[in-house]
């Protein structure tokens, strides 16, 4: 199994923040706020490529199991609140990735890596793609 | 809960073969980054328009899809070479 390593994280996707106006012929313009979040725990398959005796590059692809919260509140223009919604639901995507490593000691290593996923959530609380670019500190045992 | 089931399953299958072997190169880390969601507006408006009670609907909706994305993580490398600056043998 040389070049190969396992992994697992747990991945706050982050928060992603919701504001419209309420629109209403008797109670004036409301207002509504809501937050799209989602984290998890991807386990994926690390092949790696040395490039030099400092520097490596890899590729991932591995499973994300994860959960999608979406949080809405609404008020009318009274102040009243008139809807609020809480949905929590898991998600299982596929998960890949490409980046590089620096071992710039015996212990610590940096990484840069971009990693993705395609449609992460679902049709009850909302779905987008996920691409993101991380920068990671590793210690060796 | 799946995710839970998913969680105690993952962490077995990682776990097992990490404490089977002697010469197990692990390694943990933690990162952050900057990701942008695409999360489908037309698709959160629909749902949130229909939670909304009758008479009333959604205007000037708009979505911050701007996030900071964090991780922990630990890896079983067995295979890996643990010395800085080798390749893995």
């Amino acid at each position: 199994m040389e070049y190969f390593a396992r992994e697992l994280a747990y991945l706050n996707v982050g928060e992603a923040t919701y504001r419209a106006e309420i629109a209403s012929g008797t109670t004036g313009s409301g207002a509504i706020k809501g937050t799209w979040s989602n984290d998890g725990w991807p386990l994926t398959f690390l092949g790696i490529w040395p490039v030099s005796d400092q520097f490596d590059s890899f590729a991932r692809v591995g499973v994300y199991y994860g959960s999608t919260d979406l949080q809405v509140r609404g008020k009318d223009g009274t102040g009243a609140t008139i809807v609020t919604t809480s949905v929590d639901d898991d998600t299982t995507r596929f998960f890949g990735g490409v980046g590089a490593d620096w071992n710039f000691t015996e212990a610590f290593t940096g990484r840069a890596e971009w990693q993705a996923m395609p449609s992460v959530g679902n049709d009850d609380t909302g779905s987008g793609n996920f691409n993101n670019f991380i920068f990671s500190l590793i210690y060796r045992f | 809960m799946k995710l839970r089931t998913g969680l105690i399953a993952s962490l077995v299958l990682l776990a097992g073969p990490a404490i089977a072997q002697d010469d197990t190169g692990f390694y943990m880390g933690a990162g952050m980054g900057y990701s942008q969601l695409s999360i489908n507006e037309h698709k959160l408006d629909r749902l949130i328009d229909d939670a909304l009670p009758a008479g009333r609907s959604l205007t000037n909706s708009k979505v911050d899809q701007n996030a900071t994305p964090y991780q922990i993580f630990g890896v079983d490398g067995a295979s890996w070479s643990t010395s800085p600056g080798s390749s893995p043998t």
